[in-house]
């Protein structure tokens, strides 16, 4: 990439903390991002709150961006990090109420079933969460995966294994078997 | 049908993959809105205008001292 070109010069002035840039920036990856989060997340108000703060993450972390780097694919870290800390902080919240277990052994395929199904999902823990979330619920690629979460590929396939395994441990303590 | 197999039906049942939609506003100002304000008073300020108002409580007389000194 030469020096004059428009893009590099456009990042070294988000580097630089141009908010104009910023904006650019913003504009550009917006759409992107947000999907991103929301395939994570799965809640679209959460998701706008954790796109402001990943954005916001990478304004203030803007001097450690190397220019020569892609943008797009530095932001989606930033997000997964965030998407992440969001999980975390939800399952803190809500760890009490949906930490007891349903007496009840619903029917695989009805309603309960998918809620229960559900629930022990979000009671992953946040990391594994996410690898299922994209590789099982929204079926990422494993190199893609591994990239958002800066982790290497053997790491990813172990903590979705550990997140397969969890998860049949939890419903077929509800009477679901998959 | 595998072990694995069976486990992503079943989640790919309870958990549909979410539809891709743009944010619903545009959210660039809740952005800029997290940007400290340089009007913003400091606790540094604040203890500094406290202790000030103390010792002109406590010793009036120091007034036109500070005065001088601004």
């Amino acid at each position: 990439m030469k020096a004059t070109d428009p893009e590099e010069q456009l990042l070294r002035r988000f580097v630089d903390g141009d908010p104009l840039a910023a904006e650019a920036l913003y504009r550009r990856f917006e759409r992107e991002a947000h999907g991103w989060i929301l395939r994570i997340v799965r809640d679209p108000a959460a998701a706008e709150d954790v796109l402001v703060e990943s954005f916001w993450r990478a304004y203030r972390a803007r001097a450690r961006f190397v220019v020569t780097r892609p943008f797009g694919a530095w932001l989606r870290r930033i997000a997964t990090r965030a998407a992440l800390d969001h999980l975390r902080a939800a399952r803190r919240r809500t760890e009490r109420r949906l930490g007891e277990v349903d007496p009840q052994a619903p029917a695989a395929g009805d309603l309960a079933a998918r809620d229960a199904i559900a629930r022990a999902f979000r009671r992953l823990p946040a990391k594994l969460q996410v690898v299922a979330t994209l590789a099982l619920v929204e079926e990422r690629p494993y190199r893609e995966i591994a990239e958002a979460l800066d982790l290497p590929l053997g790491t990813v396939k172990s903590r979705l294994s550990r997140a397969s395994a969890r998860l049949r441990e939890d419903l077929s303590r509800q009477g679901i078997r998959p | 049908m595998t072990e694995n197999d069976a486990l992503h039906a079943l989640l790919q049942q309870a958990l549909p993959p979410v539809q891709d939609r743009p944010p619903s506003r545009d959210l660039w100002p809740d952005v800029l809105d997290r940007r400290p304000s340089p009007r913003d008073w400091s606790w540094l300020d604040l203890g500094a205008a406290a202790a000030i108002a103390i010792l002109l409580a406590l010793f009036p007389g120091c007034f036109w001292l500070l005065l001088y000194h601004l």
